[in-house]
């Protein structure tokens, strides 16, 4: 079976890939409207629900990213996975219920849409708008550049694609993102989360299982291993140190609970007592998949510093170096699978925000109402932010390599300042006003540029994000506190509040 | 006081914080430095020297962290379902999360004056700490969410009154988007 390992990865990823399509060509005929569209009519079951919210929030950067990291600098960010149960909690306990009462009595279809019935403000959600479009656009550039890097890898170990260039495989990969985005929208995505999710949980558990067979002591060894190189390494805060890792502890911890791709599929359940199954089964299906984060990462490490393996070129290599050394062939496949669904999934609730944010909501802050036809253009501008962000990602790729990480500064970070202040207080506190909405956006938005632009480094590792995420909540409540504009709540969100 | 004023003085708090350990001075490789013969790998050297002014300012600031949590959840259950029984669960869920934190540093201190550790399930104690500990503390609030959810969280009255506010928003359509095409056909 060895002998046939690139040819059992490339049919695992080929069959996933044809589901997808297979999938997209079905959700089409269920997706008769925006509604449907971009919140799949907030008609979902609690699984679908659960599999979907742990899903998104694992993109290919769990997989590629979260491994190399361990392997480069140990125990630290192993924090932004420890904390991830906390950012669920605050998730559920402040947000999922409001969201989706709001969205149920308003017919909200996005976040800005409960950010503007919330604040009575269209600038409100025209900033929350602006703010997700740049963050989907950093986002997703790295998802799709992540995939057609894998893609490229897989097919470049086979002989007849051994040249094959990245753009053709940027262009397959658009291929089947486009198609399986644009035809099913969200309803799509929530469905092949089912196999999305038990893919990946299913990964997660058995890589840990193979990582720990990898040397005769198991973990154990491995520790002691990466200890006696390295003892911060192995350490709770790792080599990037104490001030870093507690930075990341907030902007994960708190941050979690901002992302749009993730607070959007807590409007899409169809019941709101649903959210009691649905926490416990997203917190331990992240749990399982995130196996993969920790056990890659440190085995890998082990392994070189031991010398039983030659470095790595680059620390993003962790994950394909180890399926090709220490996986069986089968699991190999199961694992890029899993990769590619998870890059698929969260580029798809990316596309399906991003989209929402310029059909839908960016309209409504201009001319009051939305586009005619919402869900044709939809359709057209699901298409044009993929292509968009594929030459960002191309263009940074051959070009700049600042263009990507400018946008991404606006990803995880600027979403976790700038809109759990919105949120997360917003939604729980009735005395929070759209000024002080609106400062916390700009506030949030000018300090992570500004760090990402001028390239600033901290003392001690203190990060952008987290300065901005301390900022921007500590703005919005003394804003609203000294506003003298006292809020004035529509009835029925002001009831909702009280609930 | 209200809550949010507690919640306002522990993210000022936070902030004078991260203000007192950005003009602290800084010791040479407080965030890791390139390894010596492996690149694109790096390591943290000496762990005393490099925490030595800060350890205990970053001991407090994962403590207000892990108030700051817990305050916040107090604050998405709402007031009228803020019960004695909810309170004791959220303070038996932080002073748990508040005894992890200490064991975090303190199995790490002890590390760093010793030398030596102990390991569970493959890891030195202090990471092992960090990573089941951090974990345990979401899952306990977890808990609280799961078993209180109809006591705290979604009562019976509040699902009711929920569905009354649907149902009236439904008769009186109230500021709707407009229809797209496709529906009103």
């Amino acid at each position: 079976m060895e002998a046939y390992r690139v040819e059992i990865t490339i049919g695992f990823v080929a069959v996933y890939m044809s589901f997808c399509i297979l999938v997209g060509v079905w959700a089409m005929r269920r997706t008769r409207n925006s509604s449907d569209f971009f919140v799949a009519g907030r008609g979902l079951g609690p699984v679908v629900v659960a599999l979907a919210v742990f899903s998104s929030t694992l993109s290919g950067f769990g997989f590629v990213g979260g491994p190399g990291l361990v392997y480069s600098a140990g125990m630290s960010s192993m924090w932004m996975v420890a904390v991830s149960s906390i950012g669920y909690a605050l998730g559920f306990f402040l947000i999922s219920k409001r969201i989706r009462m709001i969205a149920g009595v308003r017919n909200s279809l996005s976040l800005p849409d409960v950010v503007a019935a919330r604040y009575d403000s269209e600038w409100a959600r025209g900033l929350t708008a602006l703010t997700i479009l740049l963050g989907v656009m950093g986002y997703l550039a790295t998802q799709i550049l992540a995939m057609a890097l894998v893609l490229q890898s897989i097919l470049s170990a086979t002989t007849f694609f051994a040249d094959v260039s990245l753009v053709s495989c940027v262009v397959m990969s658009l291929g089947v993102l486009i198609f399986y985005s644009v035809t099913g929208g969200i309803v799509a995505s929530e469905y092949t989360d089912h196999v999305q999710g038990t893919n990946m949980m299913l990964a997660g558990l058995l890589i840990l299982i193979t990582a720990a067979s990898v040397f005769d002591g198991g973990l154990l060894q491995v520790s002691q291993t990466i200890l006696a190189d390295d003892a911060e390494a192995a350490m709770p805060f790792g080599t990037m140190g104490m001030v870093t890792c507690i930075g990341w502890a907030f902007v994960f911890g708190l941050g979690l609970s901002g992302q749009p791709h993730l607070i959007t599929k807590m409007m899409m359940n169809r019941k709101i007592s649903d959210n009691r199954l649905i926490f416990p089964l997203s917190l331990i299906g992240y749990a399982f998949a995130a196996l993969l984060w920790l056990s890659v990462g440190v085995v890998m490490r082990a392994a070189v510093v031991g010398g039983d393996i030659s470095p790595l070129d680059a620390s993003d290599a962790a994950a394909p170096v180890f399926l090709a050394i220490f996986a069986h062939p089968i699991l190999a496949g199961v694992v890029f699978s899993a990769l590619f669904a998870a890059i698929m999934s969260t580029s798809d609730a990316f596309l399906n925000i991003g989209t929402a944010a310029v059909v839908h909501d960016i309209p409504r802050m201009l001319r009051g109402h939305s586009l005619n036809n919402e869900l044709f253009w939809a359709r057209v501008v699901t298409v044009l932010i993929t292509l968009v962000a594929a030459s960002f990602a191309l263009y940074s790729y051959y070009e700049n390599a600042r263009l990507v990480a400018l946008l991404g500064a606006f990803g995880w970070s600027t979403f976790a300042a700038a809109i759990v202040p919105l949120v997360v207080i917003g939604l729980n506190w009735k005395r929070a006003t759209a000024r002080a909405a609106v400062t916390a956006v700009v506030s949030s938005l000018l300090i992570n540029f500004a760090v990402e632009i001028f390239s600033m480094e901290l003392p001690y590792g203190v990060s952008g994000g987290f300065l901005a995420i301390i900022t921007s909540l500590s703005l919005f409540v003394l804003v609203s506190m000294f506003d003298r504009r006292k809020p004035m709540l529509a009835a029925d969100i002001d009831r909702i509040m009280d609930l | 006081m209200r809550l949010i004023h507690v919640v306002l003085f522990v993210l000022l708090l936070i902030a004078g914080l991260i203000g007192w350990i950005l003009v602290s001075p800084e010791p040479p490789m407080s965030t890791g430095g390139p390894h010596p013969e492996i690149s694109g790998m790096s390591v943290g050297g000496d762990g005393l020297a490099r925490v030595e002014r800060i350890f205990w300012l970053g001991f407090v600031l994962q403590v207000l962290f892990v108030i700051l949590i817990h305050l916040l959840v107090a604050l998405g259950v709402a007031s009228h379902n803020r019960t004695a029984a909810f309170w004791m669960s959220l303070a038996g869920a932080g002073l748990v999360s508040l005894w992890v934190c200490w064991k975090i540093f303190s199995s790490y201190a002890q590390f760093l004056e010793t030398g030596e550790t102990g390991y569970f399930l493959g890891f030195p104690i202090a990471s092992a700490w960090m990573m089941f500990g951090i974990w345990l503390s979401g899952a306990l609030l977890a808990v609280i969410y799961v078993v209180g959810f109809r006591r705290f969280v979604f009562t019976v009255e509040d699902e009711a009154a929920f569905e009354l506010l649907e149902a009236q928003a439904r008769r009186t359509s109230r500021p709707t988007p407009p229809l797209p095409p496709e529906q009103t056909a």
